[in-house]
């Protein structure tokens, strides 16, 4: 009897999975102050432009998001303008003292161009928050700070002129135009957030 | 005629082998429903001896090539490329005979390369039970790495590589799969049905809970 219930535990422990932030939902955890490489310790309220919020999970390393990242910096060009602010998380603790450490983002950042916020979510606790589970996995918000988006950039990674669904980019259209976003969901492959244990 | 002219221990060798005595395609296999290599053609007038000709050194030479040709074709990765709905194909014509493990993985990912080793062990213990398919996700273009790591794996049964948009890849693999890596799932043997699944590196005890659960079930 005490080994079924035990299977049965190991059962449903198996199928839990760190569900991602509903579409909807409320933007969590804006108050917490982050590390950003500009020095500062900046919050996702402060990040948040008049129009919205693009949270994207990211890291230095992960080649989806070296194959992804330049995209990040047309974004960012394109809509900060239109008043959508833009951040980068890196929720990858287990790498903090390496590979992905503030010195590493700060160094990464420059060779890319980034021209917004790249912030250190020590303890990983925005990506718990928001089930992200991957990098790079985005969150968009809009001016409700209401969650309208989330999952992929596009759907080519590797080759920004083969791309035929630029997701993201149609999504941040559509919330500026307060017209549907569909799809308002996606998915695309990449590195698992390296959660400590 | 290939059967009179190479050994029986030659095979017993380099495996187990079935014969098309039509088309002398050679195949190895681990077990009678898991081809395990790549078909190996062998021309008929290889082996064409003439009746009453007697076993000379020519015929030596394309034995001796032949052999050597089968031996290093088979210990090639069978990788096919593929999308979600194929794989629920292969999936489903072996799960009345096994369990079965999938396992999403890429070169470049450090958790998918640390755990791979520990799930071919899995395969070779579990090896009548259970039916383990590797799926790549690697860059189209760098096949060639994936092909090497495999071999270095010592993984010669068939396996895949991802050639469809990550979207329907991953949706067509399992609705709850959120695109992290690696990604593993695990099926009945005599249920077919998914009974258990995760995302992330996870412990050989985990995985070996998960592979009796499913030769279980």
């Amino acid at each position: 009897m005490k080994n079924s219930v035990k299977i049965l535990l190991i059962a449903c422990m198996s199928f839990i999975f760190a569900k991602e932030l509903d579409l909807g939902s409320t933007l969590p955890l804006g108050n917490i102050k982050m590390a950003d490489i500009s020095g500062k310790d900046i919050s996702l309220n402060d990040a948040k432009g008049d129009n919205g919020l693009l949270v994207i999970f990211s890291c230095n390393t992960c080649p989806w998001v070296i194959a992804w990242e330049d995209r990040y910096v047309e974004l960012a060009e394109a809509y900060k303008a239109k008043g959508v602010g833009i951040v980068a998380i890196n929720s990858n603790e287990t790498q903090f003292e390496s590979v992905d450490s503030m010195a590493e983002m700060q160094i990464h950042a420059k060779e890319k161009g980034y021209n917004f916020y790249y912030a250190m979510d020590n303890g990983s606790k925005l990506a718990q928050e928001f089930g992200a589970t991957r990098t790079p996995h985005i969150y968009l918000f809009d001016n409700q700070d209401k969650l309208v988006y989330r999952g992929a950039i596009d759907d080519n990674a590797r080759k920004p002129d083969k791309v035929e669904n630029s997701y993201l980019a149609d999504a941040i259209d559509n919330m500026l135009a307060g017209t549907k976003i569909n799809p308002a969901a996606t998915k695309a492959l990449g590195c698992g957030i390296k959660f400590k244990k | 005629m290939i059967a009179r002219l190479v050994p029986a221990a030659v095979f017993k060798t380099v495996g187990i082998y079935t014969i098309d005595p039509v088309s002398s395609i050679l195949t190895r296999s681990r077990n009678k429903e898991f081809p395990v290599c790549r078909q190996a053609r062998i021309p008929s007038k290889t082996f064409a001896v003439p009746e009453g000709s007697r076993w000379g050194v020519p015929q030596m030479y394309r034995y001796l090539i032949t052999i050597s040709l089968i031996l290093f074709s088979c210990e090639q990765p069978d990788l096919h490329h593929t999308t979600a709905a194929s794989i629920h194909k292969t999936i489903a014509s072996d799960k009345a005979n096994h369990a079965v493990l999938l396992n999403v993985w890429a070169t470049w990912c450090e958790p998918c390369v640390t755990e791979f080793p520990m799930i071919v062990d899995l395969a070779k213990e579990h090896e009548n039970d259970l039916a383990v398919y590797f799926v790549s996700v690697d860059w189209p273009d760098e096949e060639a790495k994936v092909v090497s790591f495999l071999k270095k794996q010592g993984v010669d049964w068939i396996t895949f590589i991802k050639n469809e948009k990550d979207n329907a890849f991953i949706n067509g693999i399992h609705a709850e799969w959120s695109g992290a890596l690696p990604f593993t799932i695990l099926y009945g043997k005599t249920s077919g049905k998914v009974v258990d699944f995760w995302e992330g590196e996870q412990s050989e005890k985990r995985f070996k809970n998960a592979v009796n659960k499913a030769i279980n079930s």
